[in-house]
């Protein structure tokens, strides 16, 4: 890491969490800046999700400290992150199966509050879903009522765990649209994913994840010259 | 622990046993609610239903079974 903790909006620091003995986690960090797209690469079952979920106090991390909005967390959870404005959007199981798609909008709105509602759902076209159920989604239709979910919370911090999983090639650009527009506001965004060019396109920096630790690449572009990185994860170099 | 079930009467100790069962299937769902995510997005801790939810139940156990302890005797 380059920048003073100061300038993170969130910052999760030397992460370790084991599993029966056996370390997945090192001395992994995560962080997002304001206004700025992380994105966070790394090879199948690396680490990452459990990196984010340890982070947010959804799994038990052994050592490690999470930082946000100037709040110290030795043990943290989500709920106490997400009232200070962390909305966490993992890559399956946020919408309930009991409620229609309406009905989970509604506690968002209850519980926050928005006045771009229409707009947001407009945006991601998804006033025509309001009445399904979970189960009635699709899989691209599901990310993006997710998506809509944290952007109508308008949050400060958003953690989205492989948004362009099982999204359609058209919608590719809308996702990556919203994204920015929510980094644009002061969003602090980190996104998780394999979908390289997509994503390097849409990134401001690069954090890549490799043998239970974390290596902040810099932007896409000194990334791709990360000769490490180019020859074990993006396979451009031999 | 044994004491304090000795206080409520024996129709309440079997409502009582229910309300255990039944607050722990509660706590499962609730456990599996959270863990869906969208209650920590919300800001609502699984802890905090819980103490919502089971704890006031056996409290009024707790309070019926002890009045009607006094009310109706020892023997009852």
């Amino acid at each position: 890491m380059t920048a003073k903790p100061s300038e993170f909006a969130f910052l999760a620091d030397s992460i370790g969490k084991s599993f029966w003995g056996n370390p997945v986690l090192k001395a992994a960090s995560l962080w997002a800046r304001p206004g700025l797209i992380t994105v966070l690469f790394g090879l199948n079952g690396s680490g990452k999700t459990t990196l984010i979920k340890a982070a947010l106090g959804l799994l038990r991390a052994d050592r490690g400290m999470v930082q946000f909005h100037g709040c110290t967390f030795l043990a943290p959870r989500l709920h106490k992150l997400a009232r200070l404005g962390l909305f966490y959007v993992p890559d399956r199981g946020l919408l309930s199966r009991r409620m229609r798609v309406e009905q989970q909008l509604e506690l968002i709105t209850a519980r926050f509050g928005t006045s771009r509602l229409r707009e947001w759902l407009e945006r991601l076209d998804v006033l025509d879903l309001l009445s399904r159920s979970t189960h009635q989604l699709s899989g691209g239709e599901r990310r993006r009522v997710e998506l809509a979910m944290a952007a109508v919370r308008n949050p400060s911090c958003l953690i989205i765990d492989e948004p362009l999983t099982e999204i359609e090639p058209i919608d590719r650009s809308l996702v990556g649209g919203v994204l920015r527009q929510m980094a644009a506001s002061g969003c602090a965004v980190v996104v998780t994913g394999h979908d390289v060019a997509d994503l390097m396109a849409l990134a401001d920096e690069v954090i890549w994840m490799v043998a239970g630790t974390t290596h902040g690449l810099g932007t896409p572009d000194e990334a791709k010259a990360h000769h490490q990185f180019s020859r074990e994860y993006l396979g451009t170099r031999r | 622990m044994l004491a304090v079930f000795e206080l409520f009467l024996p129709t309440t100790r079997v409502a009582l046993l229910i309300v255990i069962i039944v607050g722990l299937l509660l706590r499962l769902d609730i456990k599996r609610a959270h863990e869906d995510v969208l209650l920590g997005n919300l800001g609502v801790s699984g802890l905090g239903l819980w103490t919502m939810t089971v704890v006031p139940v056996l409290l009024l156990e707790l309070v019926a079974g002890v009045a009607g302890r006094i009310l109706l005797g020892p023997g009852a």
